[in-house]
């Protein structure tokens, strides 16, 4: 009975952790709570989490030990599921879930989803309009850049349904915004593509891996600290090489 | 620069922002007050850039206050900081640059390139660090704003 107890707990400490990262949890919180969920189980556990995988080891009082590990292969950034993931495991910590109703809780949140597709598409218009009148826009750019940010999130949305990689959807997301954004000024709707272009590209930025770099740096693990500041280096990469694309087909053919 | 811009600007930067953190889920009930960090980051880099001529001393003081009011809301609403910082922060993070970038590199101008890839990392720097700073504050001194029940 106490092996299978002690066994789920880790079973469930591990799909906790893996769940924590994928939805862009910062290592030391997952660390965190995959060690706080443990130590009630009379377990001495020690966990190494990096930017793409969870590895936990526990021994037990009579050296008994046990080592499991996840790798994470899809991240997205959903706040709602860390806070909840978070209240989850502080609950389990004051007994007030059992390895059983833990389990149902953690199901119920990997199911919650995003927000609805025109909320998302209403969003991107909105990032795009306001960096490109914050940057030195005209109301008719920003106009243009609500069309284009629209645009840009009708691709990006799509691209996450087949699940392609992330490199070659920032590629693809920087070529249609500087796509749409060069239509739309020869359409005569906008006057500066280049307002147009700079607004559009933000809500592409790689903005959450900045911070989190440096907020696992912070915490010393700098492993994953690198390994997010390299993630956000090679994506900006991507969406500039997307960018260079279509303007270097646009200044050689028109 | 005058008071009008600041408030157009302030709206504008909080807007995006919230939308921001609607791209990344954030809770409905926190998204206002995301809304007024990114908007206070802004509002403080665009016055030093534009007042007194100091772009990335303005990043990184804009930076210092989103992460400082950051972790008191944490502390205040009892979730963690991650949902207000990531999101307020974007109005800051250089991505006008890559634009830049491309441009430079169309056009062959190695030197401009250059200038504009260094200023991304100066940005990206000055975010870092006002990251390290206030995180590296001791929680003992945030107890103070915790919610009492």
């Amino acid at each position: 009975m106490a092996e299978e107890n002690k066994d789920h707990i880790l079973d469930l400490a591990l799909q906790m952790g893996s769940l924590m990262l994928e939805n862009g949890a910062e290592t030391q919180r997952v660390q965190w709570t995959m060690e706080m969920m443990l130590s009630r189980g009379d377990l001495f556990a020690q966990s190494y989490v990096i930017h793409t995988g969870v590895f936990v080891g526990v021994h037990d009082s009579s050296f008994v030990s046990a080592t499991r590990f996840a790798r994470i292969t899809e991240r997205r950034v959903n706040l709602e599921k860390i806070i909840l993931l978070n209240d989850i495991a502080r609950r389990f910590n004051n007994n007030e879930l059992d390895i059983e109703s833990c389990s149902h809780e953690l199901e119920r949140v990997s199911a919650i989803t995003d927000f609805k597709p025109h909320v998302q598409l209403i969003c991107y218009g909105l990032v795009s309009m306001t960096f490109t009148v914050l940057f030195g826009g005209k109301p008719y750019d920003g106009f243009a850049s609500f069309i284009t940010g629209i645009i840009l999130g009708i691709v990006m949305l799509m691209l996450s349904r087949v699940r392609t990689s992330a490199f070659l959807a920032n590629v693809v997301g920087g070529s249609v915004l500087t796509l749409s954004a060069i239509a739309l000024v020869k359409a005569g709707i906008g006057v500066s593509y280049i307002k147009i272009i700079i607004g559009a590209l933000m809500p592409l930025v790689p903005g959450f891996a900045i911070t989190s770099a440096a907020r696992d740096m912070v915490f010393g693990d700098l492993l994953s600290g690198m390994s997010r500041a390299g993630e956000a280096v090679f994506m900006s990469g991507a969406i500039t090489v997307g960018v260079l694309i279509i303007l270097h087909v646009f200044t050689s053919v028109l | 620069m005058t008071f009008f811009h600041f408030v157009r600007d302030f709206i504008l930067s909080a807007i995006a922002s919230a939308a921001f953190a609607v791209l990344f889920n954030a809770p409905r009930r926190e998204i206002i007050y995301t809304a007024f960090a990114g908007g206070i980051g802004w509002i403080l880099y665009i016055g030093f850039f534009r007042v007194f001529e100091m772009e990335m001393f303005g990043a990184f003081i804009g930076s210092v206050i989103v992460a400082y009011i950051s972790r008191v809301l944490s502390y205040r609403r009892l979730v963690p900081s991650t949902i207000y910082l990531a999101p307020a922060l974007i109005p800051l993070v250089p991505g006008t640059e890559m634009y830049y970038i491309a441009d430079g590199l169309l056009r062959n101008d190695m030197y401009y390139t250059f200038a504009h890839t260094v200023r991304a990392i100066k940005f990206a720097g000055a975010i870092a660090i006002a990251i390290l700073i206030v995180y590296s504050i001791p929680s003992r001194y945030f107890y103070m704003f915790k919610k009492r029940n």
